[in-house]
This record gives structure tokens, sequence and C-alpha cells, in this order.
């Protein structure tokens, strides 16, 4: 439902104070005024209140509201009582609301933002600053997070178990071997401009030596050469072996039939094609397939890290 | 979409997540997670996972690098008594700050109901050593103060003990590592406690196993540790050898 919204004269008193919606029945008495005291210059105000019923605009939005909590929370009943914080936050102001900027949504999902990062930012584990990547042609692995001496010990050591395995499953997935190379050279930081212009060339068994021995300077891991071996092996085969579907096998039909780890980078991208959006999409590819695998073998792995400390340390971060 | 009737993808929940659906699509997909935990649990999933994948090598790095011992007994040596740093650098400079054995203890104490979990960190251990400890869980009723007997003990593995590890208490416990076996010539090592309570404090503790003139036990105790999270590093026993 649509509210009409018109400018009210100044120094009027309008009442702007709907009776609490049903949800709220149950919250402490928050000592609104009853009447507000509009005064200064022309301003926007909804006109009369029941031309917007605010109640139902709430009820309306309320299971909605909790999905969003409920998704990026360990807790069912904390996510409950995020919804309920974020009506608290939009009911005082509800007046201000007006449907020809934004839908009440988007209006409500502010607040439910500002609730969520309050949320963490109040943990004693509040570490990693997420910042948005600086332009277009970055991978989000450009994201920086806050200094690991700043997170707590017990913390740091179950992140880096948690990103050693995803090191492993992200290797061992079932995608070719140049898709895993530039995945593992974004880890690197490496921006998809960077992986054109400079490892096209380059034969991709010598580039995954390359990757294995980079990481190896900066991860101190002595299980490091398993987590590798995969996509090693793969290096021995060809396209049409590594490719398991018909749809990965049609998008390589290009490729030459020799061992996948002879070619160079550039034999893999299609012909015509922009190799910068390609390395792009095959960071996505390898990130969701992935995620994929992590669904069928361990589905829950990762949100039981939602409720542990580590989740505090990676929530922060989530916007 | 009705929870009963079909689940939304893995991808297009981590879509989701990412903030890509469009805004009626991402309606749906919330109403659906309102009420299906089922896809809940996927886009809690994706909420770590697409942070998760994002983070660059560089900062796996530095998280390995200060989640071993090695940063621990680095940061030990600005706070620790000066007679015990040339210790703490032979560990360092030795060992590359491995342990002879080491352990994550886990400890709660909620409505009078004390819980322990601990297990061998193994990736901190040096090669060759033995002292690889058997996980163990506890939880027993508790009043303040009340000490009782041991809530946890955990031996090294190989089944004559060598060294034991025993949590005590409720609302704070008490640890206590005992050496049952060591080569008479060898020096008792450096027991260090790390970590953090659950209010938010950091904690580090290093001193050196004694032996008890009295009972001939080979024990080093830290008392009152409240609730938290820790990690017990045990010095490597250079020229340990099984009895
Ligand atoms: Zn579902």
């Amino acid at each position: 439902m649509r509210g009409t919204i018109s400018y009210v004269e100044t120094m009027g008193w309008v009442d702007a104070r709907p009776a609490p919606p049903r949800p709220f029945a149950t919250l402490p008495d928050l000592g609104y005024p009853r009447f507000i005291r509009i005064e200064g210059p022309l301003r926007p105000t909804p006109m009369p209140t029941d031309a917007i019923n605010y109640q139902d605009l709430v009820e309306h939005h309320d299971q909605r509201l909790y999905g969003y909590f409920r998704a990026r929370v360990g807790a069912d009943q904390l996510a409950r009582d995020l919804a309920q914080d974020t009506w608290t936050e939009v009911w005082p102001r509800i007046e201000t609301y007006d449907p020809e900027i934004a839908s009440f949504w988007r209006f409500t999902k502010n607040w439910a933002e500002i609730v969520l990062k309050r949320h963490w930012s109040g943990k004693s584990n509040s570490p990693i600053e997420w910042q948005p990547p600086e332009g277009d042609d970055e991978l989000p692995s450009a994201i920086e997070n806050q200094p690991a001496d700043d997170l707590p010990l017990d913390v740091c050591v179950e992140l880096s178990r948690a990103l050693f395995d995803l090191l492993v499953i992200s290797m061992s997935c079932e995608r070719p071997p140049n898709e895993l190379v530039v995945f593992g050279f974004s880890k690197l930081k490496w921006k998809p401009l960077e992986i054109v212009d400079e490892l096209s060339d380059q034969i991709i068994g010598q580039l995954a030596r390359r990757l294995e021995s980079d990481y190896a300077a900066l991860v101190m891991s002595p299980d490091l050469a398993k987590a590798f071996a995969p996509l090693h092996a793969k290096m021995e085969l060809q396209i049409t072996e590594v490719a398991r579907d018909r749809r990965t096998r049609n998008a390589y039909s290009h490729v030459p039939e020799k061992k996948t780890g002879a070619l160079p980078l550039s034999a893999y991208f299609p012909p015509d094609a922009d190799p910068q959006a390609f390395v792009t999409r095959w960071w996505d590819t390898v990130r969701r397939t992935v995620f994929r695998n992590i669904q069928r073998t361990k589905p829950g792995s990762l949100s039981a890290l939602l409720s542990s400390s580590v989740g505090d340390a990676v929530e922060e971060g989530v916007r | 979409m009705n929870p009963r009737d079909s689940h939304f993808s893995s991808d297009v929940l981590l879509d989701y997540i990412g903030g890509t659906l469009g805004d009626d699509f991402e309606d749906q997909v919330e109403r659906h997670i309102a009420q299906c935990a089922q896809c809940a649990s996927v886009a809690r999933d994706a909420t770590v996972f697409s942070k998760l994948i994002e983070m660059p090598a560089e900062y796996h790095a530095a998280l390995v690098s200060r989640a071993s011992i090695e940063g621990v007994l680095g940061k030990a040596l600005a706070q620790v008594p000066v007679g015990l740093r040339p210790r703490i650098e032979a560990w360092l400079e030795m060992w590359s700050g491995k342990a002879e054995g080491a352990l994550q203890i886990t400890t709660n104490f909620v409505d009078g109901v004390a819980s322990v979990v601990a297990e061998s960190i193994d990736a901190f251990v040096r090669d060759g050593s033995e002292w690889s400890f058997q996980p163990v869980a506890a939880t027993a009723v508790r009043g303040p103060g009340d000490e009782g007997s041991a809530l946890l003990t955990t031996a090294s593995v190989p089944g004559v003990g060598r060294a034991r590890v025993a949590v005590q208490g409720g609302e704070s416990t008490d640890l206590t590592v005992r050496i049952d076996q060591a080569p008479e010539d060898a020096t008792l090592p450096l027991v260090a406690l790390t970590g953090r309570s659950q209010d938010g404090k950091e904690l580090l503790r290093i001193a050196s196993i004694v032996e008890d003139p009295d009972t001939g036990y080979r024990t080093v105790r830290f008392a009152d540790i409240p609730p938290g999270n820790y990690i017990v590093a045990i010095e490597p026993i250079t020229d340990a050898k099984p009895a």
C-alpha cells in the first residue's frame, strides 16, 4: 500500500504516532510523545497517519526481516532478537518514511544493517574490517582484513585452520587446472589484468608450481604440498579428462588435445573473448563449485563457525 | 516458494548473501529462509564462506604465524621476568617454537555446570614428539569455589602416561601439568598457558615444571583461570627417551 505525502506548513501539530503494531505488544513503553511539534520551513511529513497503515507494513515485512537476520547470524533466537531490535529502531522514525523515496523494505533494511553492525561491533571480537574493492577490475580477494595481531589467539587458530581446509577443498575441486591456477593467483592478490598481461603466455604446469612456491613463501605449513598435489596431478591429463561435465567440455572445446599442464594459460581463453572477463568468471566458477562441494559433503560446517568466536570475527566483516 | 516444495540452490543463496539478486527475488529468498531451516543453514554457510573465500593468502599467512606457539613465545618474551628469557629464546631458536606437547583447552561455567574440553594441537608439536594427548570432554555440577576432584584429566597417548594435564574447579579453574616420565638429567620443561577468557581478557602465563621434594611429583599449576579458550604448550625435552 502506498501512502500519500504532502508538505505541511510550519508550526503545525500532527498526530505522528500511530499505535505500535501488534508484534511489539510486549515491548516496554518507550515513552514516545503522542504529538510531535513541526517547526521550521516546509519539510516532508506523512500527511494523515491513516493514509499509510504502518502496522500492516511492519507485519508484512516482519517475516522477511527475520529471514534477513536468520541468514546472517548463528542462532534463530538471536535472529528474532535482532529483528525486534530493528523494529525498535524503525518505529520511532516511522513517520519519516517516504514511499516516494524508497520502498518500506529499503527503509527497514537500512536499520537492519545498522543493527547487525552494532551487534557485531559490540562483541569483544570485532576485528575484521570490510572494505569494498577499489575498482571494478579488482577481485574480491583484494579486500583487506584487520591485522591478525589484533585477533584473539583462539580465533587465529580456528580461522587459519578453516582457511587451510578451504585451500585444500579449492585445489582439489573438479574444475579445469587453468581455473584453479587463476583462483590461486587471485589469492596471492593478482588482479585479473595482471594475470592476463603477465601470466597468459606461461605454461600452466609451471604456473602451478610457481603458485605453490609463492604460497609456501607466505604460509608456513608442512601440509601445503598436500593441498597442491591434486592440482599438479591434473596437469598430466587432457582437458577432455579433467572437464567432467558436457558444459565444461563444450566451453573448452577450443583447447588442444595435449596435457593441460603443457599449454600456456592463453590456450584456455576462448578465441575472440575478453580474457580479463574470463579470469573473473573462472574465479567465480571455482568459488561456486567449492561452495557447492561444501554443501554436498559438509553442510552446516561453516555456519558452525558462525556460532563460535571465529564467527564473531568473520561476521563483523559482513556488510 | 513453499518450504515443503523445494529449496533454493547453493548458488542462489551465495548470490543472495553477495547481494546480487534483484529485490523481488531477494524478498522471496528472505521469506523462504524465515520458514526453512535448511536454506537458513546454507545461507549461514554462505555468509561465512563469502568472507573466508575472499581472504588473501597474505592474511592466511599472518593468521598462521600468530596462531603458533612461536607467536605466543614472542609475545611472552616482552612480559616474563628477565631470568626466563634465555629459556624462551632457546625454545624459539631450537624448535621454531614447536612444543613437546600442546593442548587446546576450553572451559565453561553456566548455571553451576562446569564443562571442559581438551584436545591435542598436533600442528604445534615438534617432529618426533610422542606427547599427543587424548581428546577428552567432561561436565560436572559445581558450586562456587567448589574445586572437588579433577573435572578432567588427559594423558599423553602411548599408554604409560608420561605427561598429564588436569583441570580442576568450576567457576574458575586450576590447571595442573604433571610430567610422569622424563629422563633423569633432562631439564624440567617450561609450560606456557595462553588464550582468552570469555569476557575477552587475554591471558599469558609461563612457568617451569618443578619437582616437589616431599612427593617427588613434577608439576606446574596455573590457578584461577576464568572460563575461556586456552592453549597449553610444553617446552621440548630434547633428550626425552621412552623409559
Ligand atoms: Zn529451503
